[in-house]
């Protein structure tokens, strides 16, 4: 007990000295929260459309109200043909175009379905993606009104005949991309900080030749993994605790679930990714390799095999096996379920399961190479 | 004292060989970066599609499990269970074992065949805002397209505008051909900055920079020296990720590959100056690190790598514009998917390169002000 506290101690030592390290490590993830959630947005909004009329006429006019309704569409370029309007898109000027052609509204009024030209860039996939749907909505909308007007003018019922669906949105009821990225952001920001930090004590001893004293020292390994690992789960407390009041307070975003079960979720997260840093700090024994490979290892594989921005069961079979030792994959599934349904243990057993097990394999093994050095 | 190419070409020797001796980073420079290229090319998938189904049926009828049916038809829905308990749907939802559930009530097939309205409720797992929405409007194309089939047929009173897109660059709007450049761009940042980051801090924890600055060399000469490898390393790598998505991926490739190189060679201007700034302001390597990762996280979730721009709010863009990756990303997907030339890709080009030699600039000058 006596040899984990002067680790303990050592290691608190080491944090609070260095002074820019920590208040790095503190402010950033809230900083970067609050950064991300602003300003990431999954709603289309600002999108500019180039404009081709050859019909001229009130309907056509009214198409385009139709469209650019809701102010997230408007006209930024009117060109006179379809080759203007290529020319428009090449140049990345514009990156959704409409052309209406002539004849258009003689042929709705003659009850006939019209034509019109959508053409969209799709070098941007997920911009193109998401305009097409916007104004696919708001013109399947827009015509749905019309016809309806149409109809009661002429004296026909107040409704369609046929099936209207009548969507109920569960748990983000406002349909809020904020409130989807936002637990998402926390799990990712968390487990590269967390894996960085601690990437650094081990090697450092190797580094400083300090690690002989450590071996000639009574201290068992776990001993000295848990003393190392303990001041820095400290930090990461700190930063959690910071990450959700802001997710809170600033964006609203509720928590619906138990917050007992949040922070032994938290917790065990933040241990695994340190654990995981510590590994690979025992293992590779240099203070740059093991900070390059940490920062690989969770940076990029906790972005996009987490399913924070793709969904995981859009994968391939092997990168779904594969998403199971990301941690974030599962510390995510966790926080979306208590931020935004309210589910418990009931449901998200194997997710806390599959994070105990992670960590104490990676504890285990950071323990087993620290100790197979000492023969 | 001039500028002497045999001085610089000595310190970019010594560093090449620091680099390549050290087994541990040479899987690191070179495997990894095509792992990472094939696993997350293979990840990257944001199309909406089976999206999980649950149909609670209480019409019982030929026409309610036609919907079913027809609504699992297309690649939009898996309907993965036909139940008649609404409970049942409840918990899968709040499982996550289906995503919407769509209840069919009773009366559907006597309604539509009265050409009477009848209103089908659907609940929607909005936890996913974006696919929530998508998957709406797939349910409700697939339920008109129905209900035209069972009512009796009428002249419409008025035509419809009937929308015919044309996706220009990338037909089919694979995710994938847009992601996989963005992956290239990624890869290349990542590794570059990180490389350059621990060029001159390495020097000052192991206390050889002292040497380095009394041995007759110039700082611009020492830094060229110590970013020279990192350009060929870089363009290897560049060039590594680009044949893999390529042939991996099957993303066309319609520029040129000499307008490629010479773009990289621009970007790395900003990538390893950023990383030489990092380096030059830290005390340790650990402290580096953290200054690149600082730039590295907004440049990929502001740059257009994954969400477009133009939703952002305004200052969210003016930030978006100062970081080189925003232009490379363009630049790179224009030059797979467009096929642009130098003309179109000029502007970027430029933002990217006054971009590059700004960072530069000042990392070169801060080193000269320590070293003196």
């Amino acid at each position: 007990m006596t040899a984990f506290l002067a680790i303990f101690y050592k290691e608190c030592l080491h944090i609070v000295r260095d002074r820019r390290a920590l208040a790095a490590a503190l402010l950033l993830p809230f900083v970067q929260l609050m950064l991300f959630g602003f300003a990431i947005q999954l709603d289309v909004r600002n999108v500019e459309l180039g404009l081709v009329d050859h019909d001229r006429t009130p309907a056509s006019r009214a198409l385009v109200e139709q469209i650019c309704a809701d102010g997230a569409i408007r006209v930024s370029r009117r060109v006179a043909d379809e080759d203007a309007m290529e020319t428009l898109l090449d140049r990345g000027i514009v990156r959704i175009g409409l052309v209406i052609p002539a004849g258009f509204e003689h042929r709705r009024h003659a009850g006939v379905d019209a034509p019109i030209q959508l053409l969209v860039d799709g070098a941007d996939a997920s911009f193109a993606g998401q305009a097409l749907g916007h104004v696919g909505g708001s013109l399947q909308h827009g015509m749905a009104n019309e016809i309806r007007q149409t109809v009661r003018v002429a004296g026909g019922p107040e409704r369609l005949p046929g099936i209207h669906l009548r969507t109920r949105v569960l748990y983000n009821e406002a349909l809020n991309g904020t409130w989807f990225i936002i637990p998402g952001l926390i799990a990712v920001l968390l487990v590269m900080l967390a894996a960085m930090l601690t990437s650094q004590c081990v090697a450092r001893e190797y580094e400083e030749d300090t690690i002989e004293q450590i071996l000639i020292s009574p201290v068992s390994g776990p001993v000295l993994m848990l003393g190392k690992l303990l001041p820095y789960i400290g930090v990461g407390v700190a930063q959690v605790i910071t990450v959700t009041m802001a997710a809170v307070f600033v964006f609203g975003v509720p928590i619906r679930g138990s917050l007992v079960l949040l922070s032994i979720a938290t917790l065990l997260y933040l241990a695994g990714a340190m654990a995981l840093g510590l590994m690979l700090s025992a293992v590779l024994k240099s203070q740059q390799v093991a900070l390059q490979i940490s920062l690989v290892a969770t940076m990029l594989p906790s972005l996009l095999l987490s399913g924070f921005l793709f969904p995981i069961e859009n994968m391939h079979p092997i990168l779904q096996a594969l998403s199971w030792l990301i941690p974030a994959r599962y510390y995510i599934a966790i926080t979306r379920g208590m931020f935004l349904k309210g589910t418990g243990l009931a449901v998200l057993w194997p997710e806390f399961l599959a994070m105990v097990l992670f960590c104490t394999v990676m504890l285990a093994l950071a323990t087993s190479r620290f100790r197979s050095t000492l023969s | 004292m001039m500028f002497s190419f045999r001085r610089m070409a000595a310190v970019a020797r010594k560093e090449l060989r620091h680099i390549l001796r050290d087994h541990r980073m040479r899987p690191v420079l070179f495997i990894v970066p095509v792992m990472q290229l094939i696993i997350l090319g293979y990840a990257a998938n944001m199309d909406v599609d089976h999206v999980k189904m649950m149909v609670v049926d209480h019409d019982r009828s030929p026409v309610s499990r036609e919907v079913a049916q027809r609504l699992d038809a297309g690649v939009a829905f898996d309907v993965v269970e036909i139940t008649e308990y609404e409970a049942d749907a409840e918990r899968a939802l709040d499982a996550g074992d289906a995503e919407v559930a769509i209840l069919l009530p009773p009366g559907l097939a006597r309604g539509l065949a009265r050409a009477e309205a009848v209103d089908v409720p659907m609940w929607l797992d909005g936890t996913d805002s974006n696919r929530g929405t998508i998957a709406q409007t797939y349910a409700e194309t697939i339920l008109a397209g129905i209900s035209a089939d069972h009512l009796p047929a009428r002249q419409a009173p008025i035509g419809r505008a009937d929308p015919r897109v044309r996706v220009l660059y990338n037909p089919a709007l694979r995710s994938r051909w847009f992601m996989v450049p963005g992956v290239v761009v990624m890869v290349l940042a990542v590794v570059t900055s990180l490389l350059s980051a621990m060029a001159i801090v390495k020097e000052r924890e192991k206390g050889t920079i002292e040497q380095l600055v009394v041995t007759p060399i110039r700082p611009a000469e020492l830094i060229a020296g110590k970013l020279l490898p990192f350009v060929g390393i870089g363009l290897f790598i560049a060039a590594l990720v680009t044949v893999a998505a390529i042939i991996v991926f099957g993303v066309p490739f319609r520029g040129s590959f000499l307008d490629l190189v010479l773009m990289c060679l621009v970007f790395l201007m900003s990538t390893l100056g950023v990383g030489l700034l990092g380096s030059t302001l830290a005390q340790t390597q650990q402290q580096a690190m953290l200054a690149v990762f600082l730039v590295l996280m907004p440049s990929f979730l502001l740059g257009g790598v994954f969400y477009p721009i133009s939703n952002m709010p305004g200052w969210a863009q003016t930030l978006a514009n100062l970081t080189p990756v925003r232009y490379f990303i363009e630049i790179v997907r224009a030059l797979f998917l467009k096929g642009a030339g130098l003309d179109v890709l000029a502007a970027d080009a430029a933002a990217l390169a006054a971009i590059g030699l700004v960072v530069l600039g000042v990392a070169t000058f801060r080193f000269r002000k320590r070293s003196a």
